[in-house]
């Protein structure tokens, strides 16, 4: 909200201080001033000139050549095109080097066909000011020649953007700014402005209810509608001293009736509405909420449909605005109005936040009423709105008023304001330092409050009806520590014994929040661990959408498809929380390969969402991601490309400290549509009914080219939850072997489709059936792969390295080959394995 | 033959067995070389063969020439295989021997997100403390989010926070306030929690991201006071942003404090002078902070009678961009590779 000091002034003598102490001691009150605008300075090169003398100009018949006295002692020629001065005007002059607020260019020395021109005689509109004046801004007489032009016509001006917390109602004007500055600088409040005798105005043989009827039907929405209504009026534009006060602010100007509600609106909070009364069916109005089917055309000329809910101003037939949001365009104030009713109303805060919200409107009165005017300065800004109209109608002061309608359904216990009891050491106890009685009391009386001694050393405090936010004792104990300054409070650590357990409450049972160090740690490793392994991390953000999850082929029946929605999203393809963190990954992967990166290798850590009427309960799973493409390594000794067993190893030395001895790596039970069907595994955390803990696997080659990212692309992604659920991995001392072991190779011919997981099962399985293989196998170890002419078509051979131990002795070859040979019997059997 | 032709004869042969021996290139050479002469049918043990002719007065000096010769051999032959070793290791040496400035081979190295790794340097000043780290949902019921804390229904304090709404009626949470309210439900005071975590608004410019990160912390005990507030962010300050760093705390509002401030740090970048960063205030904003409202307490059933507590929070990205001077909130989500390395 923008507040001026020129504006102030009329509430308050602000003389002697610079406006960058008021902005920071406002900010330091919590009015935060977020940027300062001074009006009219910088501009000391625009002056009052004196036109002496006015000539034809010899090459233009639509310029003239002006001698222009700006108090140099000589006088400038300046060419105008302008033609409604006269000889001895004075004028706003702009001299070279200079350059008005409302052009775009600097001023200078120039000729004008043919003749120099030294300056610009300037138009209100150049300046900034909107007028119905076709020519140039002739000023007062009584000016100074040669004087600023800002300075001497009182148009010099500080204004603060201050940035409102949604407590402070009360400073939504300049009534209220001033109120916490006269509190903070100890200075009284007064009334500057002049204030209008009014009373001849007023046509003692009419009424309001004879000009039109009011009906409250909804008391509740509306605690509060009093209404003036005036004759006789000419609409027209504002006058100058009025324009001014709503340019300095950034309010434009409309037309004399509209710009006297704003003013009221900025001056003392008090929102206001005009009707056009011959426009209002009755006339009458009825304040009612919308009945089914009704819609309104607002100011705006937008047609709002309206809800059973909202809150409308009607006349005898519809309504004519929406209540404390948006008057209608049938009813505006126009050029030919001639008689108008002024609304002068409480709306109630929550029936008007509900209604804007539903229209996606906001206004400055919606603004005001949903943070809660004064219930009590209805009469009072009735008056004040009556005296500013009157004012702004300045040409028709012959226009009778008519007042005064009013309805009131008080506001039960605000109308004078309320008591608060403030216990006398509260302040103390919660800002940790001894305010003393003095500084209490002083700074609430400041403020405008009525302190009184109450019981046990305490105070009873009267709220004014204009403070909404002071209800409780602890929000008095904020304005004194707010006023007497934050920075009064001492500084402490608290003062006990930290880091020891937290209790679970025994009043009730609610789910445990705390996250162990253990936990955070083990998390904290698998981060160093891809860190160490050359992946970068990444940080998406949560959002995803239905043509991500089509291009990756992600069926209808997939658990990726089961997401949560978003009502509000920002953007379409933002609709969806993420059910799987490789969208985002394969986002970063084409906007990597977009800027030329090729090699890309990245990790993150995130949440996954799930639409909670799944019904397993586990709605947010966090989860690994993986993607890794383009160069493992990069060296002059030689290049590798990342392949999925470097995925496969990436997972699993990621996953080194948990307990994970079972799980497994096989072919996926049902093919993952995104991955390429001839690579791509799950992890499962055990034999059987186990849980996946990753999916990995190179992105679909049709895929790939739909990206246009070319080469392989590996990708997985791995539940942490059920990562932590399998537990770290404990490690246990089994002592060290004594006696040599005994290394043979085997290799083993199969049929290409016998996986290598069956051959190492069968491997396994040979121990159940001879006890002399169980006793001695140690260590198995794949160390080739073969498939070529050495090998019958359709068959690999897959070499094994077998280490054989025993306890007790050393073995020789012989024994172990017996063994051996046993074993490839058993895979002849079983896989129709055979030696190579 | 008499011995002295013995003799001669022997020394012709050594001198020419360390010749050829000299010639030798290979160890094969060397050996086969070592052979001729010395092997069983070797040119000295054909001499040998002679040495029984000779009259037994001279058999014994023969017969050390002889041995003299064979040992002079051996020696030369042993001689020559070493100095082949050591002539063979310097090549060796020689040829393994790199260019040691050449790059070396390793993983890229990688290094936390910047996001990642603020959120854990904020979190860690607490933790050091002796605050717990809570952690909840990011889905969140309106209750935890908005109600408990003291925002009504239909209150322009919900405007403060754009919220995104689920089609279920859930929220994304706003802050990680809500592990205030679950964690105070759940412990007994004396509670003291940092809760970092990902936090979601209705808002994208340079310095807003739809999704961003927040440290939240809280304590709750007997007799906490704001001065124990201003204490504890005091040495976050410190922690944080160095030594001495000045620290500025101003009224504010937030519905689950009362009273409530923003706190300001001295500008990072020109230390109060003003500059672009800071607005030309000397001061940037980096925490929300109060006590715990009155109301909050209540909607949790602790007693404000009996207990008082301070609440703060803070962005992460704030911090982050601030420290590392980045100035587009949305380069830290595009995870440029080229962005991510510089960390
Ligand atoms: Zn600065």
């Amino acid at each position: 909200m923008k507040i001026s000091c020129n504006w102030l002034d009329d509430w308050i003598d602000l003389t002697g201080l610079e406006s960058d102490e008021l902005g920071h001691r406002l900010t330091m009150a919590g009015l935060e001033v977020d940027a300062v605008e001074e009006i009219g300075a910088g501009h000391e090169k625009i002056v009052v000139g004196r036109i002496d003398r006015i000539d034809t100009h010899p090459n233009a018949d639509r310029l003239v050549l002006c001698q222009v006295d700006t108090g140099s002692g000589e006088l400038r020629q300046i060419a105008c095109g302008a033609s409604n001065m006269e000889e001895g005007d004075l004028v706003p002059t702009a001299l070279p080097g200079s350059q008005p607020p409302a052009l775009d260019f600097e001023i200078t020395e120039r000729e004008m066909m043919d003749e120099a021109s030294s300056g610009m005689l300037c138009s209100a509109e150049e300046l900034g000011y909107d007028s119905e004046v076709d020519g140039l801004w002739i000023l007062p007489e009584d000016l100074e020649v040669g004087a600023p032009f800002f300075e001497a016509m009182g148009l010099r001006d500080t204004v603060f953007e201050i940035d409102l917390t949604p407590n402070r109602a009360d400073c939504l004007s300049h009534l209220g700014v001033a109120r916490d500055l006269s509190a903070i600088f100890d200075r009284p409040l007064r009334r500057k402005r002049r204030e209008l005798d009014w009373s001849d105005c007023i046509d003692p043989s009419k009424t309001a209810e004879d000009a039109a009827g009011l009906t409250v039907e909804d008391p509740e929405g509306c605690p509060r509608y009093a209404f003036a209504v005036f004759e006789d009026i000419e609409v027209g534009p504002s006058p100058m001293w009025l324009q001014r006060r709503l340019a300095s602010i950034g309010v434009r100007s409309v037309n004399n009736i509209v710009d006297a509600t704003n003013f009221v609106l900025m001056d003392v909070g008090q929102p206001l509405h005009a009707f056009d009364l011959d426009e209002l069916a009755g006339p009458e109005i009825v304040v009612r909420r919308a009945r089914e089917g009704e819609s309104i055309e607002g100011i705006d000329h937008e047609t709002y449909e309206l809800d059973t809910e909202d809150l409308v101003i009607a006349d005898a037939e519809r309504p004519v605005a929406i209540a404390g949001v948006m008057g209608g365009a049938r009813t505006e104030v126009s050029e030919s109005t001639s008689r108008i009713l002024l609304e002068c109303a409480f709306f109630d805060p929550q029936s008007v936040r509900r209604t804007a919200k539903r229209h996606g409107l906001h206004t400055d009165s919606s603004h005001r009423f949903e943070r809660r005017i004064d219930p009590a300065g209805i009469d009072r800004h009735l008056d004040g709105a009556i005296g500013a109209l009157v004012d702004s109608l300045e040409a028709s002061e012959e226009a009778p008023v008519v007042r005064e309608g009013r309805v009131d359904e008080s506001v039960e216990g605000v109308e004078d304001g309320w008591m608060v009891q403030l216990p006398g050491d509260l302040a103390t106890r919660l800002l940790g330092t001894d305010v003393t009685r003095d500084v209490v009391e002083d700074t609430l009386e400041r403020l405008g409050l009525e302190v009184t001694s109450g019981d046990d050393d305490g105070w009873n405090v009267g709220v004014p009806s204009y403070r909404g936010d002071l209800e409780r004792p602890v929000d008095l104990v904020e304005e004194v520590a707010r006023l007497h300054g934050y920075d009064t409070i001492p500084e402490t650590l608290p003062d006990r014994e930290m880091g020891g357990r937290h209790r679970l409450r025994a009043d009730a049972d609610h789910p445990r929040t705390i996250r162990s160090r253990a936990d955070r740690q083990i998390e904290q490793r698998m981060r160093d661990e891809l860190l160490g392994l050359g992946l970068q991390e990444a940080v998406n953000h949560s959002f995803m959408s239905d043509e991500e999850l089509e291009r990756l082929r992600v069926p209808a029946d997939s658990e990726l498809r089961e997401s949560a929605e978003i009502a509000n999203p920002l953007k379409a393809d933002e609709k969806y929380l993420r059910t799987t963190l490789l969208t985002g990954l394969l986002r970063n992967l084409t906007m990597n390969r977009a800027q030329r990166v090729r090699d890309i290798a990245l990790f993150e850590m995130g949440q996954r969402h799930f639409d909670p009427d799944r019904g397993d309960g586990a709605n947010e799973r966090r989860s690994l991601g993986i993607l890794l493409a383009g160069r493992a390594r990069r060296h002059w000794t030689g290049d590798r490309e990342w392949d999925f067993f470097d995925l496969k190893g990436v997972l699993e030395s990621t996953c080194e400290s948990f307990a994970l001895s079972g799980a497994q790596w096989r072919e996926p039970s049902d093919e993952i549509p995104w991955f390429h069907p001839g690579v791509q595994a799950e992890w499962m955390t055990y034999e059987g009914s186990g849980q996946t803990l990753a999916q990995a696997g190179r992105l679909h080659p049709e895929i790939v080219n739909e990206l246009e990212v070319d080469g392989p692309v590996l990708l997985a992604e791995l539940d942490l939850d059920v990562l932590w659920r399998c537990g770290e991995r404990e490690g246990e001392f089994e002592g060290l072997a004594r006696h040599p072991s005994v290394e043979r190779d085997l290799a083993l011919v199969v049929d290409s489709d016998v996986t290598y997981q069956t051959v190492r099962e069968a491997i396994e399985s040979f121990r159940g059936d001879d006890d002399e293989f169980d006793a001695l196998l140690e260590r198995v170890e794949l160390f080739d792969v073969y498939t070529g002419e050495q090998v019958p078509d359709g068959t690999r051979s897959l070499a094994f390295n077998l280490v054989y131990r025993a306890d007790d002795r050393t073995l020789t070859e012989d024994e172990v080959a017996g063994v051996d040979d046993r074993l490839v019997d058993y895979l002849g059997d079983r896989l129709d394995a055979h030696r190579r | 033959m008499d011995v002295q032709e013995f003799q001669s004869r022997l020394e012709s042969l050594e001198a020419d067995a360390v010749d050829r021996l000299a010639e030798a290139e290979t160890e094969d050479e060397i050996i086969k070389v070592k052979n001729a002469f010395l092997g069983r049918n070797g040119e000295v043990q054909e001499l040998m063969g002679i040495l029984r002719e000779l009259p037994d007065e001279d058999k014994p000096v023969a017969g050390r020439a002889a041995n003299g010769c064979k040992e002079a051999i051996q020696e030369a032959y042993e001689d020559r295989l070493e100095a082949l070793e050591a002539e063979q290791l310097r090549r060796q040496i020689a040829e393994e021997a790199v260019d040691v400035t050449l790059p070396a081979r390793r993983p890229d190295p990688a290094s936390p997100h910047p996001v990642t790794r603020t959120m854990r340097e904020l979190t860690d000043v607490f933790v050091d403390m002796g605050f717990g780290v809570a952690d909840g949902p990011e889905v969140e019921e309106d209750f935890y989010n908005f109600e408990a804390l003291n925002f009504p229904k239909d209150h322009p304090a919900r405007d403060m926070q754009d919220t995104f709404k689920m089609v279920d009626g859930r929220v994304l949470r706003t802050h990680t306030t809500p592990l205030q309210v679950r964690s105070l439900l759940a412990y007994e005071p004396p509670v003291r929690l940092v809760a970092p975590g990902r936090v979601y608004r209705c808002d994208s410019d340079l310095t807003h991201s739809p999704v961003f990160h927040q440290v939240d912390g809280f304590l709750v005990d007997h007799d906490i006071t704001f001065s124990d507030l201003k204490g504890t962010l005091n040495h976050f300050a410190d922690e944080v942003f160095g030594e001495e760093t000045p620290v500025r705390f101003r009224p504010s509002f937030f519905p689950f404090t009362e009273p409530s401030a923003e706190v300001d740090i001295g500008c990072i970048f020109c230390e109060g002078a003003g500059c672009r960063v800071c607005g030309d205030t000397g001061w940037l904003e980096i925490l929300g902070a109060g006590m715990v409202d009155p109301n909050v307490f209540e909607s949790v059933g602790v007693d404000p009678e009996v207990y008082s507590g301070f609440a703060f929070g803070m962005g992460v990205e704030r911090v982050a961009m601030l420290k590392y001077g980045i100035d587009d909130i949305r380069l830290l989500y595009d995870n440029d590779v080229r962005f991510l390395r510089q960390f």
